[in-house]
């Protein structure tokens, strides 16, 4: 039944990420349908790295999306390699993989928001005592 | 008189003890109407070649042995007519997926072995087999959960359809997962969760993707694309509680039918 | 008992593709495969990529090393198997959950099996994943043109 638990997983993973990816691409991507240009400048990145809902989603997206890809990359491999002691090592793999990848991509995504809201804060200051 | 049309005939020969691979040869086989593709294999045998193996018994596509790769699609030797298949040049092949015993014959005991792990029969107390007046009542509904999957007959062209099976050979196969739904749904049963454990596993009904072959070949209109979509359904609302474990129906007695009572308990057996 | 020897007949992954003779969900669980494959190759990149910014590196910006036109036509080419994989992947939601594939009937010849039931699904979420695609095309030519 464990292989019910991780399929279970991998079919919500697969349906939040319609909605997360959904919204990720319209902010950057699909932002003519509101009447935007470009949205991939650098301070509109450092404009949504100081928000913490951003946070929040960016760490969502992250761990949805490598446990469903790397749940489908390793049902691709189990079927390609017979031999059941690799598929457990492929599996050993990819899942230290997800797991190395997800700790970058959040530690990075903390030390952004902690880099925008700083200069944010740094900004205001200025403001204050210029004002 | 009209000339008698010929057809080509290119079957897949394996000989163990002589060949290290199969190849192919070609026979011509006059075209009669309402001829089957297993009467060719006949003519064949008995005018150009005794030792031509296939596996076939009931001709009429009830017993499942003639399955094999009939101008590259699984299906019934018997069961498909010559004329319907179109051309002059038909490719025959044994069903792929399984290894090849000899020519056209394949094995099939893996996939009995499959059939088998999933306990395919009614799992329940034996002490209701005492109670001889009992019996199950199913309605029609009931009855047609699982109507649809008793019409497989066994042949492996489903197995020699599935993509996953290609490579795969541990995944259990749309053959045994679709019996193991059968029993699932039978309301006299009472062995699915016993069954989750093997249907659900790393070889279970998650190995299938929906390719939709198994149901398209299938000879029988059994449709195990179907029966394993619904098994997934079960196996997901089990783990995640949403059916309750039912018990397995009851015999019900007809008036003047209801169980004796006192009756003795049986001798003890002597053999 | 005398042993012989068994010939493997396994299709191998050629099998996956099924030379050409089978039918169109065939086709789309390649597709899905493929893609899927593509996406998550891309979304190792991009986390690798846009982790960066923690240390004040910004390529895929504007005027910056991933934001060049060719980097912009590979995004679109991964936007479109998004497009894919997507409406696809909901089909399979749907289809692998038991809720499309129709309830079970006695099989009376010509048989219907589920392919023909969960069809029109598939139609409708192939013209989604079309207009998507469009929409991906349609912001390529405008990056594009700025």
């Amino acid at each position: 039944m464990k292989e019910t638990k991780y399929w279970t997983g991998h079919i919500l993973a697969g349906a939040a990420l319609l909605f997360l990816l959904g919204f990720h691409f319209i902010y950057t991507h699909i932002a003519f349908l509101f009447g935007t240009e470009d949205n991939i400048t650098e301070s509109l990145s450092k404009g949504r790295d100081a928000q913490p809902v951003f946070l929040v989603f960016f760490i969502a997206l992250l761990g949805l999306g490598l446990y469903h890809g790397l749940y489908g990359l390793k049902n691709i491999l189990s079927e390609l390699i017979t031999c059941e002691n690799c598929r457990k090592i492929v599996a050993i793999i990819l899942t230290v993989v997800g797991i190395l990848l997800f700790a970058f991509g959040s530690y990075s995504s903390f030390v952004a928001h902690k880099n925008a809201t700083g200069m944010k804060n740094t900004v205001s200051r200025l403001e204050v005592n210029n004002g | 008189m009209a000339e008698t049309k010929t057809i080509k005939f290119h079957i897949r020969r394996y000989d163990p003890k002589k060949d290290k691979e199969p190849y192919f040869k070609t026979y011509d086989v006059p075209f009669q109407p309402g001829m089957v593709v297993l009467d060719a294999l006949h003519y064949i045998r008995e005018n150009y070649d005794p030792s031509l193996a296939w596996r076939y018994s009931c001709r009429m596509g009830v017993c499942g042995s003639c399955g094999m790769l009939i101008n590259g699609s699984p299906t019934l030797a018997c069961n498909t007519q010559v004329a319907t298949l179109g051309g002059t040049e038909i490719t025959i092949a044994p069903l792929p997926n399984f290894d090849i015993v000899k020519d056209l014959v394949p094995e099939l005991s893996k996939m009995f072995e499959k059939h088998v792990a999933v306990s395919p029969f009614i799992v329940r107390d034996e002490k209701e087999l005492d109670d001889e007046k009992g019996e199950y009542y199913q309605t029609e509904h009931q009855l047609e959960q699982y109507l649809q999957l008793t019409y497989c007959i066994r042949c492996g062209c489903c197995m020699a359809a599935c993509p996953t099976l290609a490579t795969d050979p541990d995944y259990l196969g749309p053959m045994p997962l679709s019996q193991a739904h059968r029993y699932n749904v039978d309301t006299r049963d009472g062995g699915r969760k016993t069954r989750n454990e093997k249907t659900g596993s790393s070889h279970g009904a998650f190995k299938c993707h929906f390719a939709g072959e198994c149901s398209r070949v299938c000879p029988k209109g059994a449709d195990p694309a179907k029966a394993i979509q619904h098994m997934k359904r079960q196996l997901v609302f089990d783990f995640l509680h949403l059916i309750k474990n039912q018990k397995p129906c009851e015999k019900q007695h007809g008036p003047g039918n209801e169980p004796k009572k006192d009756v003795p308990p049986a001798p003890p057996y002597t053999v | 008992m005398a042993e012989f020897t068994r010939f493997d007949n396994r299709l191998g992954i050629l099998g996956w593709l099924g030379k050409g003779k089978w039918g169109l969900e065939r086709y789309l669980y390649i597709l899905h495969r493929l893609t899927g494959l593509a996406i998550l190759f891309y979304f190792m990149m991009h986390i690798f990529v846009t982790s960066l910014r923690a240390y004040g590196i910004y390529l895929w910006t504007e005027g910056n090393f991933f934001h060049q036109p060719i980097f912009r036509i590979g995004e679109f080419l991964v936007f479109a198997a998004f497009a894919f994989h997507a409406f696809n992947g909901l089909r399979l939601v749907f289809v692998e959950l038991g809720f499309a594939v129709g309830k079970p009937i006695e099989p009376i010849f010509p048989y219907e099996t589920c392919i023909s039931k969960q069809r029109p699904l598939l139609v409708v979420m192939m013209l989604l994943s079309a207009v998507l695609f469009a929409m991906g095309g349609y912001e390529l030519i405008m990056a594009l043109g700025r």
